[in-house]
């Protein structure tokens, strides 16, 4: 019976009209939600056994534009790996300090040239000569500060590293029981989409640790590699392996002891270069712990050696012996150009010339080696002292050019080196910041407009009355017949 | 006599017209049943005076008989039941009672109806509230259906669907979509493998692991440049690692098929056919075809720029669900769905078709039987020969039309009066030639 037929598709009408403005509803009240796809309800019309019947309701969609996400992800990771980078160069020139500063390295090497002047211009003064111990001991205490701090950067690092491993590791965990859970409830015939919101913001919270490309799979899965070709979550998620070390000294290097990365119990490339994982701050904090400050170290260190060679040769002081060590000792022995690694962190004034260790002040202006007291009004030694500071010398190590240095010229080079690296990596942090606004300015244009959902309320609204009206009318016709 | 004759008609009418009114009557009761046939009353005269010279005529009556227009289709609504079944067309779903199924003795009588929303009892049974089981052919574990007789019930068994059932769908079928990055073959390159896990899953449902390292070779000097070959090594998880191919891949470098397979030679495992793509490895569960691509092909492993992108690997099997929902398609295929997304087919509902619907023996519950007159049955696969699609969600209405059975309602009302008028006439006048003796 016809009747009966426009009762049953006005009935369809109502419901698809009502479930219309449910998904209206939702996108209103998320408007401003994060990680929220507009939803659009899908219908048709209904055709049972050939015939028309009413209208269909095919579903919810969720309406996302994966390759603006896709380009954002990418720009999240860049920045992730250029903050990293960026912070470490800024650390590192707080360690050292700026050179205006009175506390800052080339500030104390100037302190301690101008105190030798001043104890050779009265050479029996005591205080005087106290005066450039003290700064010297400054020197040896700043260069072990800095590279302590170096490898607290390191130490910092590694514990990032250990962090992030365990937050990629839970995201993708989280990823992959979500994709178990949209294939169910899709299944189901149910609505996705919110497991869908929320398995979009977990991967975007693992987006800046490494950079992810997302893959659509069957069932409303996904799968997610990296840019490197590392399979993240492809139905099961990958483990990333791990192992952090609490205390990092400068002989430590990636490998043994300190731990690299595994991908499912294999183990993979940790270089900023090869790496399968690269272009998010995971392995730009590799790159830190292995790279960049194992290299500011050995600069540093390459410092300290140039100074310990500066003292301990026989033109600045004719009283040392061929094994002796100079005014500035590693750890207290003459200095060994095969064990260079890690000076800077060994330095210590000669016990000979320090009265805290029992040493004897006269040292400094008589020569270390000199075992009976000279003539207290003799300035030649501190004036050698002086001069060793001022003579342009070649660096031999560290990665410095050939070019001869001054102590000074050498400590500013090495601070402006770091300071140029820190400029490099601010460039680089503010395009990829540039970058990420962008995609995320794009993919924000694309949410929730609430006058378009307006619009649809509207339509909503005439649609349901129309429906009504059509159920009303088949009523008063039944009535019509019955009143027969 | 006539005049008695024509009180014989009278009732005669008065008969006929409330065998019509019940019809009627009926009609409008189920007007709201599903599947319901209307029923229709037909009239046929007798005639008692063969000549027409005699003089006289002798009123012969009326006579009614039923039929019950099973062919007639009602139009098909829409419901919210997976398993509520209508069939768009000719053929009746074969369906038996509940009592037969539980008995030990005895053949399940074939019944059939058009329609029914069947649910899963106790049992698993798909039944009807009113007590009518569906009947269908069950599929094998591969989803394929056998031949079954078409003339008898032989091949059909109730549909059981065990709401916890689980089940798996091993691997077979790979194909690896995978780009290698061409700059790692170049000459000072450090040659690190990359390696790449794919799940597959077992014949029990278990997940297992091809792993797979593709090595770069690098070029030894004098010779330069990029070598463009790799060392593909392929190992079995559920063989604790046994590799089971390993194969030198070697890309080409040319203008026009730059990146793709050059040649693939086999250093050990499964054979590569250069004309399918596909390599035939054995794994612990038997054998998985995995599609590297054709030589020249760009959609199999290709080797291009300077990324590794295992992004397009596609892989068929499921691991083991739960059953989430059951199905019917127009084809009469029950499907079940598993909530890991894998759809396995479990039933066929074949369609019944007789030469003469309109004479099947009409049961309770919109339920039809095979009588002498309808002619034998037939299992048809739905919408082949003359049968119809099958719809799931769908009902099939009534035949009822409402408005047509009340204006036969009151056709029927002054019929019946008309032949009541007749007696009451028949009467007066008996009792006028009564009255003519005082």
């Amino acid at each position: 019976m016809t009747i009966t037929g426009s009762i049953a598709n006005a009935l369809s009408g109502l419901n698809a009209t009502s479930r219309r403005a449910e998904v209206v509803s939702s996108n209103i009240a998320n408007a401003n939600t994060d990680g929220y796809g507009v939803r659009q309800l899908d219908v048709s019309a209904a055709t049972v056994g050939g015939g028309g019947s009413g209208v269909r309701i095919d579903g919810v969609t969720r309406l996302i534009d994966n390759g603006i996400i896709q380009d954002r992800r990418l720009a999240d990771a860049g920045v992730g790996s250029n903050t990293t980078n960026m912070k470490f160069f800024e650390n590192l020139e707080k360690q050292i300090g700026i050179p205006e500063e009175p506390g800052s390295l080339s500030g104390r090497f100037a302190a301690f040239e101008s105190a030798l002047i001043t104890a050779a211009s009265d050479p029996a003064s005591e205080p005087g000569l106290n005066a450039a111990l003290n700064e010297a001991r400054g020197i040896t205490q700043h260069l072990k500060q800095t590279s302590d701090g170096i490898q607290t950067l390191r130490e910092e690092a590694d514990n990032a590293i250990s962090t992030q491993v365990k937050q990629l590791n839970e995201a993708l965990q989280q990823v992959k029981d979500l994709n178990v859970s949209i294939a169910a409830t899709q299944a189901r015939g149910l609505d996705t989409a919110a497991l869908m919101d929320q398995r979009q913001r977990v991967i975007d919270g693992v987006s800046s640790i490494v950079p992810v490309n997302q893959v659509a799979r069957d069932n409303g899965t996904v799968a997610l590699f990296t840019r490197g070709g590392a399979v993240l979550v492809d139905s099961k998620a990958a483990e990333i392996g791990f192992t952090a070390t609490k205390v990092i000294t400068p002989g430590m290097s990636a490998g043994s002891p300190l731990s690299g990365l595994t991908l499912n119990g294999v183990a993979i490339d940790t270089s900023s270069e090869h790496s399968m994982l690269k272009g998010g701050s995971l392995i730009a904090e590799f790159a830190v712990r292995d790279e960049l400050a194992p290299d500011a170290q050995a600069q540093m260190d390459a410092v300290a050696r140039n100074l310990v060679e500066r003292f301990q040769s026989v033109t600045t002081d004719p009283t040392l012996g061929p094994t002796d060590a100079g005014l500035f000792t590693d750890g207290g022995a003459a200095f060994d150009p095969l064990n260079e690694e890690g000076l800077s962190a060994r330095l210590e004034i000669n016990a000979l010339v320090d009265p805290a260790a029992g040493g004897e002040i006269r040292r400094l202006r008589d020569g270390i080696g000199a075992a009976t007291p000279g003539d207290v009004g003799d300035a030649t030694q501190l004036q050698r002292l002086a001069s060793a500071l001022q003579t342009p010398q070649t660096v031999l190590s560290g990665g410095f050019s050939a070019e001869p240095r001054s102590m000074t010229v050498l400590t500013s080079d090495l601070l402006s080196g770091f300071g140029i690296q820190r400029q490099a990596a601010e460039a680089n942090l503010s395009y990829s910041n540039a970058q990420y606004e962008t995609f995320r300015t794009l993919e924000l244009q694309a949410g929730v407009d609430t006058d378009r959902e307006m619009q649809e309320l509207l339509l909503v609204e005439q649609a349901y009355a129309a429906n009504a009206r059509v159920l009303q009318t088949a009523d008063e016709l039944i009535q019509m017949l019955i009143g027969l | 006599m006539t005049i008695s004759s024509s009180l014989n008609a009278g009732v005669a009418g008065l008969f006929a017209n409330a065998t019509k009114l019940a019809t009627i009557s009926d009609n409008i009761a189920n007007s709201n049943t599903f599947g319901y046939k209307r029923a229709m009353a037909d009239f046929d005269s007798f005639v008692i005076t063969q000549s027409s010279s005699s003089g006289t005529y002798s009123a012969g009556g009326v006579r009614a008989s039923t039929t019950r227009l099973v062919e007639e289709r009602g139009p098909i609504v829409s419901t919210s039941n997976a398993m509520d079944i209508a069939i768009a067309g000719r053929g009746m779903l074969p369906v038996t009672t509940t009592t037969s199924v539980g008995a030990t003795s005895g053949d399940q009588p074939l019944m059939m109806t058009t329609t029914g929303s069947f649910h899963t009892d106790s049992n698993g049974i798909l039944r009807t509230k009113s007590g009518l089981v569906l009947l269908g052919v069950p599929a094998n574990a591969d989803g394929s259906i056998d031949t079954f007789p078409r003339d008898t019930t032989a091949g059909l068994e109730p549909v059981r669907i065990n709401s916890n059932q689980t089940a798996g769908d091993p691997t077979t079928q790979m194909n690896l979509g995978v780009n290698l990055p061409a700059t790692e073959t170049e000459l000072g390159m450090p040659g690190t493998p990359l390696p790449l896990s794919v799940e597959y899953f077992g014949n029990l449902g278990t997940s297992e692991t091809l792993d797979i390292t593709f090595t770069p070779t690098i070029p030894t000097p004098p010779t330069t440049g990029f070598s463009n070959t790799w060392t593909m090594e392929i190992t079995d998880s559920a063989q604790a690692g046994a590799s089971i191919g390993n194969y030198t891949l070697t890309f080409d470098d040319s203008q026009a098929n730059g990146g793709t397979l050059a040649s693939v030679t086999v250093n050990s495992g499964g054979a590569y056919d250069p004309a399918t793509g596909e390599l035939a490895l054995t794994v612990d569960g038997g054998p998985l075809t995995v599609t590297i691509g054709q030589l020249g092909d760009t959609n199999g492993l290709t080797q291009l720029s300077d990324r590794f992108a295992p992004t397009s690997i596609t892989k068929d099997g499921s691991p083991v669900g739960n059953l989430t929902s059951v199905e019917i398609d127009e084809n009469g295929f029950i499907n079940a769905t598993y909530d890991t997304g894998f759809i396995r087919r479990l039933y066929q509902v074949p369609l019944v078709d007789v030469p003469s619907p309109n004479n099947l023996i009409a049961m309770n519950n919109q339920a039809y039987q095979v009588s002498p007159n309808s002619g034998s049955f037939f299992l048809w696969d739905a919408g082949d020969g003359p049968t119809g699609a099958v719809s799931g969600y769908a009902r099939e209405g009534s035949t009822t039309d409402v408005a047509g059975e009340l204006t036969a309602l009151i056709q029927t009302q002054r019929a019946y009066s008309s032949n009541a008028k007749v007696i009451q006439t028949v009467d007066e006048m008996l009792q006028e030639t009564t009255n003519i003796k005082r």
